[in-house]
């Protein structure tokens, strides 16, 4: 029996063992843009879908991901983790590296839904602005870099890479700003309301 | 903030803390090619044997053949290359000359190695090693004899060839020294040959 409820999840964890089937991997990961642009969010975004609120509550996320400080500290670390050019190249050369890859995000995704249904918005604004700007960061070092980072993928490939890093970190941080400024007091209000 | 959520947020940042500094060597190394190095000349690697046709037609078993009392300075590249292997060879022609006139060849023994075994035939080789001035006795240029070994071959070097624009292929381009027992104790950028040839006569010593 399916659960109508639970459809999305289903599709999250689908949407990751779609992701991680040999022949879609090969074909994102053949192109560094693909790679990191493509298949990293997508596997972000297959963790968020997963984590509905029965899951959650299987977790008991409530518990110990309170604030979502748990959640927003994971995907931050995993976030710069996965945009190192060593850890890029690893994960299409080492299997493992390439689990641990899907694993770690798949988590991050779960986690930061979560979050960002608890968290209070100054912890939010902190961490993804954090985000962001190192996101923006790599990107243009990506850009000015004159030699290959990644063995695995050419220069031409980089340097576009670095341009959809920093337009990912504006989109998220215009995003953010649109959320927050269509119900900014309100948020606030709540805030203060739930931590005094 | 309970102490459940504090306590999960702690062991989610060592975990995080700890893969990124796994990652990345102890937070010293961010590209992989410099990983490679580092590891190199941390802990020299035996490369396994491979066989080898030079640009005399000579079937060569690398490096048993290539003298245990020399150093090696090898290289990668690909004939049809119209971009940095030709600067790689010039490079190595320039060597050549150095060992010619500091009479350095019973030291150090320079090794080209085409990694488009598949195209660079014997022949090719012979042609490419005619138009760099290629000396065999100080200098071989060669392709794979059996070219099902490439693989093997760029993997024990940490050579990742990968596909580029107009039919060309793209490496990690770099000067691999290895020793007397064919151990690769060494990787330098291939803009420093100068270096590497110095560095090379002092771990001869």
């Amino acid at each position: 029996m399916i659960d109508v409820e639970h459809i999305p999840s289903y599709a999250g964890f689908a949407l990751i063992g779609a992701l991680a089937l040999p022949a879609v991997r090969n074909w994102l990961e053949r192109d560094m843009v693909l790679h990191m642009l493509v298949q990293l969010p997508l596997i972000v975004v297959g963790g968020m879908l997963c984590a509905d609120a029965t899951l959650r509550r299987v977790f008991k996320c409530a518990d110990w991901n309170r604030l979502g400080l748990t959640g927003f500290i994971w995907a931050t670390m995993v976030v710069v983790i996965w945009m190192l050019p060593k850890s890029i190249d690893d994960a299409v050369a080492k299997p493992i590296i390439e689990a641990m890859k899907f694993l770690s995000l798949g988590i991050a995704g779960f986690l930061l839904r979560d979050a960002l249904t608890r968290a209070p918005l100054p912890l939010e604004g902190f961490f993804l602005g954090n985000s962001v700007w190192m996101m923006a960061t790599v990107g243009l070092l990506y850009q000015s870099s004159e030699r290959r980072l990644c063995n695995a993928y050419g220069l031409d490939s980089q340097v576009a890479t670095g341009r959809g890093l920093v337009i990912f970190a504006l989109t998220i941080a215009v995003v953010w700003v649109w959320r927050i400024s269509s119900n900014a007091s309100v948020s606030l209000l709540q805030t203060l309301d739930r931590y005094p | 903030v309970n102490a459940l959520s504090w306590a999960a947020s702690s062991l989610v940042f060592l975990v995080g803390i700890s893969l990124a500094g796994w990652f990345t060597d102890g937070f010293q190394v961010f590209d992989s090619e410099t990983a490679r190095r580092l590891h190199i000349a941390r802990t020299p690697v035996a490369i396994a044997a491979f066989t080898l046709v030079d640009q005399s037609g000579r079937i060569l078993r690398f490096p048993d053949d290539f003298g245990h009392d020399r150093m090696l300075i090898v290289d990668f590249i690909y004939t049809r290359c119209n971009s940095i292997c030709s600067v790689l060879s010039n490079d190595f022609e320039r060597l050549q000359r150095a060992l010619v006139t500091r009479e350095l060849g019973k030291q150090v023994h320079l090794v080209t190695i085409s990694f488009d075994p598949l195209h660079d035939d014997a022949k090719t080789i012979a042609s490419y090693a005619t138009r760099k001035h290629s000396n065999p006795a100080l200098w071989t240029i060669a392709s794979l004899a059996d070219p099902t070994q490439l693989q093997a071959m760029l993997k024990a070097f940490g050579i990742v060839v990968i596909p580029a624009p107009f039919g060309q292929l793209e490496h990690n381009a770099a000067l691999h020294v290895l020793d007397g027992q064919g151990r690769m104790i060494a990787i330098y950028d291939w803009q420093d040959a100068e270096i590497a040839l110095r560095e090379t006569l002092a771990f001869a010593q």
